[in-house]
């Protein structure tokens, strides 16, 4: 076999390599770039609502200029403006940044690279779903400006609210749009989980067994599972609140006493709604999780110049969690009425999570003992994520309990759960990622210092803005309040709104120091070797010059497990995946 | 005009940027520093820094206990609360311990074993007996968190009810709630969101509020008949009548089909209240929940309770007040201090101010009260509940002669 | 080493499987929502018991016979029989034209029988019958659209004996389609 080109033969003008490619190198891209850009309207309407928070009821211009009179009269925020912007900051942080641009951008790079593969299953749907995505990041826009506002309903639309317009202005047409929009996330979710699954399962090149997959591909290909068999699940519920919304019928719908009239639609429960939703909500979780947790893998063993400890228990451990999801989405439902004996049952699979997750964390701060760590950026958001998956885990044991949950539901307590443990985990993962894999995306180096800036405002920021939130749960503070002060017990902790409020700006307006860095090093940053870092995976035996097919000769073939860093008896402090073994040498994965 | 001077200056702010990048960057290249990894400078640093981000989240930590410790939610004021905070002191101390731990080693580790290049890394691909450890001791800490967990989760759920329990029905709507006592017979009369009317904002099904809204549809019915008279024929007036008097209809079906209920007594003596209810201290207080229009939920934080109201189903939580209001004021020094019952599902516009306040007495004040309330048969007039942007602390009855 | 679109070609019939899967995971959130929605409604006495449309019966049968068809086309293709192929695709299409239709024609006896999808008088037992038996007929109408191309690609002589892969994956995916609603026409029939 000469070369891979002869797969892709034909005249390249700018529409095929950058708007409809189906390369898979270039669709990463394109994943990464709509995903900051949708991240950065996620910011910033965080900043907004941070602002009411943070200074209840007082004025500030900047709201008027981002959301006019209507929004914001004389620069104060309106609450249902305020439900909007919390329920689309949710939207677009959990599935438009942390499923489609973290999975989309990290499988579609990694998984050819890395299992050594030319492309994509089929580069078609690959390109599909990129287009699915971009359509939906662009409705999920133009919903913020619809006449009477975007969906509000919060992020998980549970009905009666997102199901009836007259129940609140956002559940008008915002809704409506929110629906078709998460119906089309949904498809390219499918297409791209579809086609990482099947790549991982066929594309490997020779020698590339599963137990010499890097953990990165353990964990996209386990999240890509995930993702085919929950997102349907979504979909039918999604599918039956757009009967229950457009054609009047009422699954999720009954005896109801709205504006004055009562609703004709009886029999059907919001319970049904929260099952369904949650059977997806939960393994989402896990989605977002996943594939931090595998960056930070690659990261971690690479910039420690250490085999990740414990490769086989951490592919277990990807496993345990994956299968566990699956059995705990009851736990967003004990205050739902539920047997408590079935709620009893969601705190037991629950808690086992706990016991993989304890696994990984103590497997990773092993890697670092005795290592010989590089602190390149990459390597410092790799270790702040393992702090932020600390710091958040633990709290998720005082959650999964259902007799805590009672009190602890739907405060401060939750949102500062699932932001660190979930949120800056994944972000922490992602920009890890994106320090570590720019040089392969770009072929130049990002800038270091800048790097180094960005880092330390950004994971000072996180934990200022969402561990005193944990205080603000623990005194009673329900989220989703447009503001206290109505309730004098509360008037205490004005004072811990205000700091979260300082530090969630400060921290947006640290983010731009990587969009700078990013963009500016994409035209100028200094050109990049093949294998910067000294890694062993695959990815790095590609040229620097994108080329289609990634190899230019034959597809290397795989003799070793990733992680052959300071090997004994190598003279190097690593040991490329596609270098033989010596005899009588031992492949470091095969266990004992 | 700010507005182009604002992104103006953005733009400029960025250029300038970018060419000070450049100049850095030209300077840094000239020195010979062109190595993609850091300079054993710049790992030093990093790593005595991770040394110092331990020591300034710990401290952050303590300011945050030292400063706000205090301010959190008092002792609980429900006899199942307190041994709900017991369980959440011990996980609180478990997930402390795990955490101080688990982050000294991370980043004294990160600090501890910095780049070397004349030291390799230990090659230490896994150990048996270490992952057995760290598998099998959180899964013992799991366990007896599990088991205690769920022995208060049975307590709390599956108890049964006294029968001297004191039955309260919480029925919130955007954007309040109204309380029902079950009055002297101890049951909650029949109720259905056909029934709810300006009298009657529960829907009770009672003899006298059946006749009263039957009267009230037909004469609704009446209305829209005549207007439908004088409407133009085949315009979209008369379409929206016709429709309107056929729902209507449908409704009166629907209501008069209550006539047959056997349990038409029972809502008479049952006792509506805005704005603030009234418990005994000491006795089970038997909450049920519906709701009007959307998924609510009733939180009352400093009895530890919490309940998802679902319109199409009836939720329950039963506890036992044992702080009165009175003793509360006195435990926060606070003479304002009231408990509250506040919406913790997200409703709509005004779901943030969404409350009833909540007065625990001794029992014989209860009776006292419940004595001076007004029955369902006596008249119910609405007053609008809470959702007025003004917090009113005071006492007010909503109960009102008619 | 295999090319490319050697490796693209082998990994289709997983892909489909995949999909499938996924197909398969979104009936089960209906099938189940459906269960949980009947278990509450017939707890407080508001759940419509109706029979079936016959239509549905009839559906069934003509569902079975286009994989029948097909079936027999997929055979004719294997012993290189292009001619045959051809006819037994049109069948498979005409059944499933007919499928459609019938199920059409099914909601138009639930319609006479007062059994609505919307608007009052509705009840959720019966427009979880539309609303599943809905979805999927959407998804035969990929399977349709998946059998005019073959059918298509037959006339331009793209299957032959030793090589009819894209027969295949359609057939695959339209045997699922039918054994789809075999399935959801027994749950509906012995859940009412």
């Amino acid at each position: 076999m000469a070369t891979a080109h002869t797969d892709h033969h034909h005249e390249e003008t700018f529409i095929s390599k950058y708007v409809f490619s189906q390369d898979h190198k270039m669709i990463s891209k394109q994943f990464l770039i709509t995903g900051m850009l949708m991240a950065v309207i996620g910011m910033i309407m965080s900043s907004l609502f941070r602002l009411q928070l943070g200074w209840q009821g007082e004025s500030f211009w900047i709201l008027n200029f981002f959301l006019g009179d209507k929004w914001a009269p004389d620069g104060i925020l309106d609450p249902n403006m305020y439900l909007a912007l919390v329920t689309i900051h949710g939207t677009i942080m959990v599935f438009f940044l942390l499923t489609g641009g973290l999975s989309g951008t990290f499988a579609n790079l990694l998984i050819p690279l890395q299992i050594g593969a030319r492309d994509m299953a089929s580069g078609f749907m690959n390109m599909l779903s990129y287009w699915f995505f971009l359509a939906s990041s662009v409705i999920m826009v133009v919903s913020l400006f619809v006449e009477t506002g975007p969906a509000s309903g919060g992020w998980t639309v549970y009905p009666p609210l997102s199901a009836l317009p007259q129940a609140m202005p956002g559940s008008g047409l915002g809704m409506t749009l929110w629906l078709v929009s998460m119906s089309l996330f949904i498809v390219s979710s499918l297409l791209g989980g579809l086609n990482y699954v099947v790549t991982v399962i066929n594309l490997r090149t020779k020698g590339m067994t599963m137990t010499r997959l890097p953990l990165s591909i353990w964990a996209l290909f386990v999240t890509a599972i995930l993702g085919v068999l929950s997102f349907p699940v979504l979909f039918s519920a999604a599918l039956l609140l757009i009967f229950d919304r457009s054609f009047g019928t009422a699954f999720y719908l009954s005896d109801i006493h709205i504006a004055g009239e009562v609703l004709e639609r009886t029999g059907g429960s919001p319970i049904l709604y929260e099952h369904l939703f949650w059977f997806l909500g939960h393994p989402e979780v896990y989605i977002v999780l996943l594939p931090a947790l595998g960056i930070t893998s690659e990261v971690i063993a690479t910039n420690s110049r250490k085999p990740i400890f414990g490769y086989r228990a951490m592919i277990g451990s990807i496993l345990a969690i994956a299968f566990l999801s699956f059995i705990v989405w009851g736990h967003h439902m004990f205050l739902t009425g539920m047997n408590p004996f079935l709620g009893a049952v969601f705190t037991f699979t629950t808690l086992l999570i706990a016991i993989p997750s304890a696994v990984k964390a103590f497997n990773f701060i092993t890697t670092l003992w005795k290592g010989s760590i590089r602190f390149t950026p990459a390597m410092l958001f790799s270790i702040s994520m393992v702090s932020t998956f600390i710091s958040g885990g633990v709290t998720g044991i005082i959650l999964a309990d259902s007799a805590l949950d009672i009190n602890l539901h739907d405060t401060y307590f939750v949102v500062a759960h699932f932001h660190i443990v979930m949120g800056l985990s994944a972000v922490m993962a992602m920009y890890a990622g994106v320090y570590h894999w720019f040089p392969k995306m770009y072929g130049r180096m990002m800038n270091r210092k800048l790097g180094y800036a960005h880092f330390w405002t950004t994971f000072i920021c996180a934990y200022g803005v969402f561990f005193p939130q944990h205080f603000l749960g623990l005194a009673g503070v329900p989220r989703r309040y447009y503001s206290n002060s109505e309730f004098p017990i509360f008037d205490d902790l004005v004072s811990i709104n205000e700091m979260v409020s300082i530090f969630a700006i400060a921290g947006a307006i640290a983010q731009f120091i990587f969009m700078f860095n990013f963009f500016y090093s994409i035209r100028r940053g200094p050109k990049a070797s093949a294998n910067p870092w000294g890694s062993n995976t695959l990815e790095w035996t590609t040229p620097v010059e994108h080329i289609h097919g990634n190899w230019p000769g034959p597809l290397p073939t795989v003799h070793r497990w990733a992680y052959d860093y300071s090997k004994p008896g190598k003279e190097q402090d690593f040991v490329p995946q596609i270098v033989p073994l010596e005899d009588g040498e031992q492949d470091g994965g095969a266990g004992h | 005009m700010i507005t182009i001077l604002i992104i103006l200056s953005i733009g400029l702010a960025v250029l300038s940027i970018a060419q000070l990048m450049r100049v850095f960057e030209a300077s840094s290249r000239l020195k010979g520093d062109s190595s993609p990894l850091p300079t054993d400078a710049e790992n030093k640093y990093q790593s005595k820094m991770m040394l110092v981000f331990l020591f300034g989240y710990f401290a952050f930590f303590a300011w945050l206990v030292a400063k706000y410790g205090d301010k959190l939610l008092p002792v609980s004021a429900s006899e199942h609360g307190v041994a709900l905070d017991n369980l959440l002191n011990f996980n609180f101390a478990i997930i402390t311990l795990v955490f101080v731990i688990t982050h000294v080693y991370l980043f004294y580790f990160a600090f501890k074993y910095v780049f070397n290049k004349d030291r390799k890394a230990y090659y230490y691909t896994h150990s048996n007996k270490l992952e057995l450890l760290w598998t099998t001791v959180p899964a013992v800490f799991l366990a007896i968190i599990v088991i205690w967990g769920l022995g208060e989760w049975i307590d709390i759920t599956m108890d049964e009810t006294p029968d001297d329990a004191v039955v309260i029905e919480l029925y919130p709507k955007q954007f309040d709630w109204t309380a029902r006592y079950a009055g002297s017979d101890s049951t909650l009369g029949a109720s259905n969101y056909n029934m709810i009317s300006g009298t009657n904002p529960l829907g009770v099904i009672t003899s006298a509020s059946l006749s009263e809204k039957i009267a009230e549809l037909n004469e609704e019915i009446a209305e829209f008949e005549a207007e439908l008279a004088d409407a133009p024929e085949g315009g979209l007036k008369e379409e929206e009548l016709t429709e309107k008097i056929a729902k209507w209809n449908r409704q009166l079906e629907n209501v008069m089909s209550f006539e047959s209920l056997t349990t038409l007594e029972k809502g008479k003596d049952d006792i509506l209240v805005k704005s603030e209810f009234v418990i005994p201290r000491g006795k089970d207080i038997a909450f049920k929940f519906r709701s009007r229009d959307v998924i609510h939920s009733a939180y009352m934080p400093h009895f530890r309770a919490q309940m998802n109201c679902v319109p199409g189903m009836v939720t329950e939580f039963t506890f036992k007040p044992t702080i009165t209001t009175a003793e509360m004021q006195e435990i926060t020094g606070n003479d304002a201090f009231e408990y509250v019952l506040l919406c913790n599902k997200i409703c709509g516009a005004a779901h943030y101010n969404m409350q009833m306040n909540i007065k625990v007495v001794e029992e014989e004040e209860f009776n006292v009260w419940m004595n001076e309330q007004k029955i369902f048969a006596e008249g119910f007039v609405d007053d609008g509940g809470t959702s007025t942007a003004t917090v009113n602390n005071e006492v007010e009855l909503t109960m009102i002669e008619q | 080493m295999e090319t490319l679109a050697q490796q693209r070609r082998k990994a289709s019939k997983p892909l489909l499987w995949i999909g499938i899967g996924s197909i398969i995971m979104a009936f089960a959130g209906l099938t189940s929502g459906y269960v949980v929605s009947r278990t509450t409604l017939v707890e407080s006495g508001n759940w419509l018991v109706f029979e079936l449309p016959t239509a549905f019966n009839y559906s069934t049968v003509a569902i079975i016979a286009s994989s029948l068809t097909l079936w027999l086309g997929k055979k004719a293709i294997s012993n290189g029989e292009e001619g045959r192929l051809r006819l037994f695709l049109w069948l498979t299409i005409v059944f499933g034209v007919v499928f459609a239709v019938l199920q059409v024609r099914g909601w138009g006896e639930l319609i006479n029988e007062q059994v609505f999808f919307t608007g009052p008088g509705s009840n959720p037992a019966g427009s979880w019958v539309y609303a599943i038996s809905l979805f999927h007929l959407a998804h035969l109408g990929g399977g349709i659209i998946s059998l005019l191309y073959t059918t298509v690609r037959a006339y331009g002589g793209k299957y032959s004996q030793e090589d009819y892969h894209g027969v295949q994956l359609a057939s695959i995916y339209w045997h699922f389609v039918d054994l789809l609603w075999i399935y959801l026409f027994i749950f509906l029939t012995l859940i009412r």
